[in-house]
């Protein structure tokens, strides 16, 4: 069996800040990227399209660094793995060369439907031996580390055998995949969910990590909304600190799904999360 | 405790509003609000994709029946495929049904039809193809983008209007636009701005789609239309200016 996750050198493992490029961008990222190491692309946004996404992609691979993060995989679902999506997947991460690709470890689709969100999976040994193969199979088509992300949830489905820290290890050691670990996803669902989101990062193997994630939310009240609609807040970066003196440096990308604001202000946060990441690796005396 | 596929199952019933988050709520042991959030999350993708790609249909038909429609729509078109404009590819046949059988819009096919426009404009939009440059080729060929279209109402004048702001122009408010007047529109996304045009399809279009379908050369069209070739270069450059047709560098 070919051992993907272990192909991933410290070069790979860190390349540096950046963002998520978004749709708002593409006309100024060439002009304006100052601090922007890497670039993450949404999957979905980018396959099977031959216009501007095709015209924009083509170019920006020449200029950064690229993943390739997708939300359809639906590595958790009850039905067959999609074979046209993911042969469209492939395609694409070949055709940007990324190290890596990655996905959440939730379901998006079931019984032959889409929902295009991510629905979370019981934390039971079924979901374990269900998703593990799975990892697997798209591990061997693409012949790429996958890394799975750590997905928000709001409501613990019934039939938890295990916390969820535990049950993202199981899966992670089993498939003999990476992490892409989403801190302000730790923030919200330890929030949400009453843990200790400190423990679930000392959990975590440090080798594991291969891409963070962080973002910002929305306060209902009664629970936080992971809406990567917000300024990323202090908490999170603590939590991110807290993370990177765990782990080591790893690649950092900031998401922003919704109120999108100018380059420029996401530029300015990209130059925070450095900062961030540079007072967790310093020295203490 | 229920099995993977009994939650699933019920995660289902309730993400496709089959069941109340107060009927669930003892299952999955958590609060109706917390339901809620699924449930509404999965709705508005297919609300939203629907309202993104049929902005026209929605406004002229107005809030109430639009919200009527959609909720209509999503409870018995379920998604099926992995892009989100995909949640969308129903909505055409589904308005036809509406208006066909359920005399919908006192039985007007205009509004199938410009349903049908708007749907094929996210089809040309989002073609996999790429547009050769013009130095990549060496005889003119078809934008591999293109749709014709085939209209028994005024839908590209109706855009016009409509897109231009001049809403309050008679021919929209006295509803000219469902008497019946054939039209054919050609809609490709444009190689350079990488947008989508539609363009009316007039004879100097059509015959600058002919010369370059048929592969009929320059001389040829010159005897045919008995045309000076001037004026054939022209319709030519004219069609490539429109994003229909694309000429080589040289030509």
């Amino acid at each position: 069996m070919t051992n993907y996750f272990h192909t991933v050198d410290n070069k790979i493992r860190n390349m540096g800040f950046g963002i998520g490029l978004r749709r708002r961008h593409f006309g100024e990222i060439f002009d304006n990227n100052d601090g922007i190491d890497v670039l993450e692309i949404t999957s979905e946004n980018f396959m099977k399209l031959g216009g501007k996404e095709h015209e924009i992609l083509t170019k920006v691979k020449e200029h950064f660094p690229l993943v390739a993060h997708g939300v359809s995989m639906s590595i958790g679902g009850p039905d067959p793995l999609d074979e046209e999506y993911l042969t469209e997947l492939i395609k694409l991460v070949k055709f940007i060369e990324t190290p890596y690709f990655s996905d959440h470890l939730s379901y998006s689709s079931a019984f032959g439907v889409e929902y295009h969100d991510l629905i979370p999976l019981p934390f039971s040994k079924e979901a374990v031996n269900h998703v593990v193969p799975r990892i697997k199979q798209v591990q061997d088509m693409a012949g790429l580390p996958f890394l799975v992300e750590n997905p928000s949830y709001y409501v613990e489905m019934p039939g938890a055998e295990m916390s969820e820290i535990d049950f993202l290890l199981e899966i992670v050691e089993k498939a003999d995949c990476g992490v892409l670990l989403d801190v302000n996803n730790v923030f919200v669902n330890a929030s949400n969910h009453g843990y200790d989101p400190k423990a679930y990062i000392d959990a975590i193997p440090r080798e594991r990590v291969l891409q963070y994630h962080i973002a910002g939310h929305f306060d209902e009240g009664e629970f936080i909304i992971d809406t990567h609609g917000a300024d990323i807040i202090d908490e999170v970066f603590k939590l991110y600190e807290y993370a990177i003196k765990h782990t080591g440096p790893v690649t950092t990308i900031i998401e922003r799904d919704f109120e999108i604001p100018p380059l420029s202000d996401l530029i300015a946060e990209n130059k925070l999360v450095r900062a961030a990441g540079k007072r967790a690796l310093e020295v203490e005396v | 405790m229920p099995t993977l596929e009994e939650t699933m199952r019920m995660m289902h019933s309730l993400l496709r509003g089959e069941k109340t988050p107060a009927e669930m709520k003892e299952f999955f042991g958590t609060s109706e609000k917390r339901l809620e959030i699924y449930q509404r999350f999965v709705r508005n993708h297919v609300i939203k994709t629907l309202a993104k790609n049929f902005t026209m249909f929605r406004r002229l038909v107005k809030k109430e029946a639009w919200q009527g429609l959609r909720d209509e729509y999503f409870k018995n078109y379920p998604p099926t495929g992995w892009r989100l404009n995909d949640t969308c590819k129903s909505f055409v046949d589904f308005i036809a049904q509406k208006v066909r059988e359920e005399k919908m819009f006192g039985g007007e096919e205009f509004y199938i039809e410009l349903a049908q426009f708007e749907w094929e404009e996210v089809i040309v939009y989002c073609n996999e193809l790429v547009i050769p440059k013009a130095n990549e080729i060496e005889s003119p060929l078809l934008n591999p983008t293109l749709s014709i279209m085939d209209f028994r109402y005024p839908i590209g004048k109706f855009i016009y209007f409509w897109r231009n702001k001049q809403r309050k122009d008679p021919w929209i408010t006295e509803k000219e636009y469902l008497k019946p007047q054939p039209q054919m529109l050609f809609l490709v996304r444009h190689p350079q701005e990488q947008r989508v045009f539609f363009h009316v399809a007039t004879d100097p279009l059509l015959f600058a789609f002919k010369v370059v379908h048929d592969q009929i050369s320059l001389e040829d069209a010159v005897k045919l239309s008995g045309q000076t070739p001037q004026t054939v270069r022209k319709i030519l450059a004219d069609a490539h200016q429109a994003g229909i047709i694309i000429l080589p560098e040289n030509f």
